[in-house]
């Protein structure tokens, strides 16, 4: 059997959650903790067996010794006292909530980012092993970037609290901005581009906006629910959020830099002159346009025929912008 | 799973089957179980694998005993578990010991109470092994923020965040709150992750690394020596920022154009450099590609919004308008790198235009030119 216990220490960790977590009246399923443990059932049982081992170099009922049993897929564990709690947060875990909290704290206004920030310190002082040092400064996970824009933290605050928002939509296509009624059900991210879905009151549909789209926006006092077969997932395709009712597959070439991270991203084979082709379901047509215009060179459309025309028509539209007039 | 019950398999351990993990875990239930500090000498007689290992008529075997203790000890430490030294004194004042303790509310988390907004706070004196009070709404942000963090592809700290999330909920009743964010399609990269730890673990020691970049400019790639300062997770990018050899300045690099990152192997336990007390990484953080610069003054352009556009430009803060323009379409920016920003007002696709200065203009319209050109007909590979 393979050793799947990795280092001294990740082993380490995960057995002073196990412990403690099978040490409760009624245990721990087997299933529970190799999902609490982000490991497989294997993983945990050879872990538990470790600890059982112990048993024969420590004297019979001896104060280090930790029983454990296994009775119907649940583990029990006695600890004689020891092992009772979990440990306290390692460096590297307080760090990691320090960054979470942070980041979290960066996505909302006022009163309540010096809220999260107050209770990010004082889990790090309560709950962490040893202080969080600086290195909190050296490492920023916020997203706050302009590609999330100034209505995510009301968005955020919509959502948590079920609040129906009023807000001003400019599309990309140009087109005059809508005012539109929105449920915010969820916000998604994608390749860093930040949207929510929701009910849209205006068109009576599910819709998705880009969040740096929203030119302005209002939470009202107005309740609304989620509906329970909405799965944020049915948005989510291929590094794109959109709605699924109708796509065209678009396969795109790319080549130097943007190769090697497309090919990384889509798994797909490199060509021999080194460039890469990524089928994509594509809903907006002009999304792809305005995606290969974006490589500057760097994409192209291969197929379908009238994806490659509309990158033509576009490159026309944009030579003649700067054509003096007359 | 059903009634099926499980036999633990277990191996009858003599002194050097007895692994690491287990020789850590006896260490820590024998100093836990203490409430002073032990001697060298009642840890080795106590936690078997040190105590199995001496050959009484060996010394050398007590010295290698010794030093493996010594290991141990460190590498607990330096995962956070605080292992003291203690000097205290023996043989009624006459000498000298040196012992080692671990605290049990040094060790163990304490208990994390929620209280609702109408109890009262208990007024319990702060010790370090006092339960930590948080009101109900505190602790599902904090939950809902790991659960956030934990999601961003490729993070050194994904493993570290899940921890502090089942420890943070350790004393709370199941609970199922649908998540306010949901990422698309950023499942993560192995080798990018690869690319990551060893970032990290150059930052957090301090040690140089080596790598390929693949800048967008260049053809080819660059070999790169840098001293880490800052890592940072920006629009769906990883990027290091730190001094960069080859430029003897700070630069910011992307991590997903890194290719076979090396880490300084000499003096481990020595760092190579110090982070100037003045850098501060906020100020890479919120740039746009062509906001990266190579240190040279940076060139002015001025963009003019289409109508609804320039709505979306000024609720984000790009650019800033041009003063004696009354309609505000018309922004000015600061570019140190011309082709990424020609490449984001191409992707507007014609929802700004370009008023100055002319040779970007002459470069936006040649690169216009050629996109439209490589579409035109159906694709050739060679095209």
């Amino acid at each position: 059997m393979a050793d799947k216990r990795g280092s001294a220490s990740v082993q380490l960790t995960r057995l002073l959650y196990l412990l403690p977590a099978a040490s409760r009246e009624n245990g721990l399923s087997l299933a529970e903790a190799a999902e609490r443990l982000d490991v497989d059932v294997e993983t945990v049982v050879q872990d538990l067996e470790d600890v059982s081992a112990r048993e024969f170099y420590h004297p019979a009922g001896g104060a280090e010794g930790i029983r454990v049993e296994v009775e119907a897929d649940r583990i029990h564990v006695q600890s004689g006292g020891k092992f009772l709690r979990p440990r306290r947060l390692s460096p590297r875990e307080a760090l990691a909530t320090h960054l979470a909290l942070r980041r979290f704290a960066a996505g909302l206004d006022g009163d309540a980012h010096d809220s999260v920030l107050d209770i990010a310190h004082r889990i790090a002082s309560a709950l962490a092993s040893m202080p969080v040092d600086d290195l909190a400064d050296r490492i920023s996970v916020e997203e706050t970037g302009d590609l999330a824009g100034p209505a995510l933290a009301p968005l955020r605050k919509a959502i948590a609290t079920g609040l129906q928002c009023e807000l001003v939509y400019v599309s990309a296509d140009g087109a005059l901005p809508t005012e539109r009624v929105l449920d915010p059900y969820v916000i998604a991210v994608a390749r860093g581009h930040w949207y929510v879905i929701g009910f849209c009151g205006t068109r009576n549909a599910v819709r998705v906006f880009r969040v740096d789209r929203i030119v302005s926006l209002r939470v009202t006092e107005q309740g609304f629910s989620v509906p329970s077969d909405f799965r944020a997932e049915d948005y989510g395709h291929d590094g794109q959020v959109f709605r699924s009712d109708e796509t065209t597959d678009v396969v795109f070439r790319y080549r130097g830099t943007a190769a090697s991270i497309m090919a990384d991203r889509s798994g797909a084979e490199v060509h021999s002159d080194g460039t890469v082709s990524v089928l994509r379901a594509v809903a907006d047509p002009e999304w792809a346009v305005r995606h290969v215009l974006g490589f500057g060179g760097a994409a192209v459309i291969e197929t379908p025929s009238d994806a490659r025309a509309r990158v033509v028509a576009a490159t026309d539209r944009i030579s003649l912008l700067y054509r003096p007039a007359g | 799973m059903g009634g099926r019950s499980r036999r633990l398999e277990v191996a009858i351990l003599t002194a050097d089957r007895i692994s690491k993990t287990q020789r850590w875990l006896d260490l820590l239930a024998f100093l836990l179980g203490r409430r002073t500090a032990a001697t060298v000498e009642e840890i080795f007689a106590a936690v078997p694998a040190y105590c199995r290992a001496i050959d009484e008529d060996s010394r050398s075997s007590r010295e290698s005993v010794r030093r493996m203790f010594e290991r141990d000890k460190d590498e607990l430490r330096t995962a956070g578990i605080p292992i003291e030294s203690e000097r205290f004194l023996v043989n009624f004042g006459g000498e000298f010991e040196d012992g080692y303790r671990l605290r049990a509310s040094d060790f163990y988390l304490p208990r994390v109470r929620v209280e609702d907004e109408a109890d009262e706070p208990s007024g319990r004196r702060t010790t370090r092994d006092a339960p930590f009070e948080v009101a109900a709404e505190e602790m599902d942000v904090t939950l809902a923020a790991l659960r956030e963090a934990a999601d961003i592809p490729d993070s050194p700290f994904s493993a570290d965040t899940r921890s502090a999330l089942r420890k943070l909920s350790f004393d709370l009743d199941p609970i199922s709150v649908e998540p306010i964010v949901f990422r698309v399609g950023e499942t993560g990269n192995p080798e990018l992750r690869s690319t990551m730890e060893t970032l990290t673990d150059a930052l957090l020691r301090r040690k140089r690394v080596s790598f390929s970049y693949h800048s967008p400019s260049r053809e080819q790639p660059t070999s790169r020596h840098i001293a880490a300062y800052g890592l940072m997770f920006e629009n769906g990018s990883w990027y290091v920022v730190g001094h960069d050899d080859l430029r003897d300045d700070i630069r910011v690099f992307r991590v997903d154009r890194m290719e076979t990152p090396v880490l300084n192997r000499k003096r481990p336990g020595t760092p190579d450099y110090e982070i100037p007390t003045g850098f501060s990484l906020a100020e890479y953080r919120d740039r746009r590609a062509w906001q990266y610069g190579d240190g040279d003054d940076p060139v002015p352009v001025q963009v003019r919004f289409s109508g609804p556009l320039s709505m979306w430009a000024e609720r984000n803060d790009f650019g800033r308008p041009v003063e004696d323009e009354a309609d505000g379409d018309v922004r000015l920016f600061e570019v140190h790198q011309a082709d990424p920003f020609i490449d984001w007002v191409l992707g507007l696709a014609g929802g700004a235009e370009i008023l100055s200065p002319p040779t970007l203009i002459s470069r936006l319209l040649a690169r216009a030119e050629a996109v439209g050109v490589a579409h035109e007909g159906e694709f050739a590979s060679g095209g």
